[in-house]
């Protein structure tokens, strides 16, 4: 069924990093990592200041999964991109090749040795069991086995953060849009993440055409 | 003249062979179920949560889904 | 009240439509052409935020409230060119080239054969490198042989030996070949300059270097060019190859070993682009360096086992560094006139 996406949307994102807090709480992720962050531009400047929250983006084409010499990475049926631990030999190629700095790395030990990498999951977990112990310890809760989404956007309190499926997602951000009479660029990092590749190209075109939901007028 | 040709032919299939470098090759291989890319991961519906049962598990995630949009929750 | 709601409705749905279908087209694709600095693009569209995200595509004005590991650039756009040049050019081209290389030796071997002695050996001896020379040259030869094997495994093992051995074993070798890789690089870089500055003074241009190059060092013809102690081909290999390109390498390397002292991502990946082009020309010359040391030509290895090599072979391989070490004199300035007194045979 379903494409899953991430998007920001500007005009809401109020720099609080409660995305942040509540991915490294969910997650228990290591020490020295974030999967989330909060970049502000123009901050301080009034009228300027705009915040993102940015993880990976789970691209289409993702350059992570191209430039890894392992082979660690795969794409779930649902387009998240997830990556096998024990295999990762922590090289840092795909902390290169990544537009949004999603891969990050434990350090383990002297000499900068890079451990495993962590990244976001899209609360999806990992090639464990699902909500094993295993698991968990190595990429955090599986919330999408639970039928739940990612909790950064469940939880983000302006609803700037969301995620789910891609037409779901483009169809509230529309609706938002349309209401506030802004021109759609409020979101970042799609034509990046998703604007190559055919892997969603129905997606997209679906998205592009599908109708408008109902109540967009009245906007005060 | 021949040769001539000759050597054109070659500094041309030669240039091509290099070109050919440039290309990517897709990274993305086949997908089997419940396997993705020759990495073996139990899919979302087939954990202890929803034990198979995919359309379940769909319409919960849409529901969630729908449940960001305040605006649908906000009267008119 | 409501047929502008209504027009603002179908503007924002046409705009979206058009950013929808050409995903990829940069934000000032609005209709109206754009204020030139975002701050006065705010005042004149406060729903507008194109300016603000051309900002952003040139990483400026952005700034976060924790550091985080990752840098405060939301989108970096050089890592897809990194990405196209290391799994295009760097992996294709400089794969075929070493096995180039390779194909084109076994063919010179099949054609030339090995280059063996002409005279008959003496048994006399004469001491080529002492033990510290040896030591230093086997310790970087050590350090070399374990890198390229480690490099090559991390570029191409996952078209080579992934489809083999499968992920898990793959995996498992891979994190041994990166970790050895990260471990013996500062050791390479520090015997690199020991071995540099032990061997510079015996690889500086002798005129009798232009005699090689004029007859390409009779690997062709069969002919003996004399030499001091090293031939001009040695001594590319030393300049080239050691000294220029195991710095580059070294140095590249560094960067990439140590990641934690302030180099940002665009450094790395430049760092990680100079490292492996630098490291396949090295590969690629390291293989002609040791086949005529090993396979390539007979006695070439008693040099660097034992530190001594016979008499015949320092007369035909090395004339001028044979008459000095007889206690004979050359003049430095020889340009290949001189001929030595007599093979050792005939004493």
């Amino acid at each position: 069924m379903a494409r899953m996406k991430f998007l920001c949307d500007t005009e809401r994102c109020i720099e609080c990093n409660g995305c942040v807090t509540a991915c490294k709480n969910e997650h228990e992720v290591p020490w020295g990592v974030q999967r989330r962050r909060v970049v502000t531009i123009n901050d301080g400047v009034v009228g300027q200041e705009k915040s993102l929250s940015v993880a990976c983006m789970h691209c289409s084409d993702a350059p992570c999964m191209a430039v890894c010499p392992t082979d660690c990475f795969y794409r779930t049926e649902e387009g998240v991109v997830l990556h096998d631990k024990d295999v990762c030999i922590g090289c840092g190629y795909c902390f290169y090749a990544c537009p949004f700095g999603a891969p990050q790395f434990p350090q383990s030990g002297t000499f900068g040795l890079r451990g495993k990498m962590d990244k976001c999951t899209f609360c999806a977990g990992g090639p464990e069991e699902d909500g094993s112990e295993a698991e968990f310890e190595k990429y955090g809760k599986n919330r999408l086995a639970e039928g739940k989404l990612p909790l950064c956007a469940e939880m983000c309190s302006t609803k700037a953060l969301l995620a789910g499926d891609a037409v779901e997602v483009s169809n509230i951000f529309r609706e938002r849009v349309i209401r506030r009479g802004g021109k759609g660029v409020e979101a970042i990092g799609w034509s990046t993440a998703y604007g190559k590749g055919s892997a969603d190209a129905d997606t997209r075109a679906a998205a592009a055409t599908a109708p408008v939901p109902e109540k967009t007028g009245g906007a005060q | 003249m021949n040769s001539l040709r000759h050597a054109a032919l070659l500094a041309a299939s030669l240039s091509l062979v290099l070109l050919g470098g440039c290309k990517e090759s897709p990274q993305v291989l086949d997908k089997k179920a419940g396997e993705y890319q020759g990495k073996v991961d139990t899919r979302p519906w087939e954990g202890p949560a929803y034990k198979g049962d995919k359309a379940t598990w769909e319409s919960d995630l849409r529901a969630r889904s729908g449940n960001q949009n305040e605006l649908r929750r906000m009267p008119d | 009240m409501n047929s502008l709601t209504f027009a603002r409705a179908r503007r924002g749905l046409a705009l979206l439509a058009v950013t929808a279908c050409l995903a990829g087209a940069q934000p000032a694709l609005a209709a109206d052409a754009p204020p030139a600095t975002s701050e006065a693009a705010t005042l004149v569209q406060p729903g507008n935020n194109a300016a603000t995200f051309r900002d952003v595509r040139r990483g400026e004005n952005q700034s976060i409230t924790f550091q985080a590991p990752a840098d405060r650039t939301l989108i970096q756009a050089s890592g897809e060119r990194w990405r196209q040049l290391r799994n295009g050019p760097i992996t294709v081209w400089g794969g075929w080239m070493l096995v180039g290389v390779f194909i084109a030796l076994a063919a010179f071997y099949k054609l030339r054969g090995k280059i063996m002695l002409e005279g008959k050996p003496t048994g006399r001896l004469i001491e080529r490198f002492n033990s510290v020379e040896r030591m230093a040259h086997f310790v970087l030869a050590g350090c070399f042989v374990l890198l390229a094997l480690s490099g090559l495994t991390m570029l191409f093992g996952k078209h080579v030996l992934l489809p083999l051995m499968g992920h898990t074993l793959f995996g498992w070798l891979a994190w041994v070949a990166k970790n050895l890789h990260n471990l013996t690089g500062p050791l390479f870089f520090v015997s690199t300059l020991f071995f540099v500055a032990l061997f510079a003074r015996d690889n500086v241009w002798q005129r009798v270097d232009a005699l090689w190059i004029r007859k390409a060092g009779g690997l062709l013809s069969g002919e003996h060019v004399p030499s001091w102690r090293f031939n001009f081909g040695e001594k590319t290999w030393f300049w080239i190859g050691v000294t220029i390109l195991g710095l580059i390498v070294g140095i590249s390397g560094l960067v990439l070993d140590f990641p934690g002292l302030g180099q940002i991502r665009q450094d790395m990946q430049l760092a990680h682009l100079v490292h492996s082009v630098g490291a396949i020309l090295f590969m690629s010359l390291s293989l002609g360096h040791i086949y005529i040391g090993t396979i390539g030509m007979e006695r070439a290895i008693d040099g660097m086992k034992s530190g001594y090599v016979d008499e015949t072979w320092a007369l035909e391989h090395h004339a001028y560094w044979y008459e000095t070490a007889r206690g004979r004199k050359v003049s430095k300035d020889d340009d290949g006139t001189h001929t030595p007194a007599a093979a050792p045979n005939h004493h």
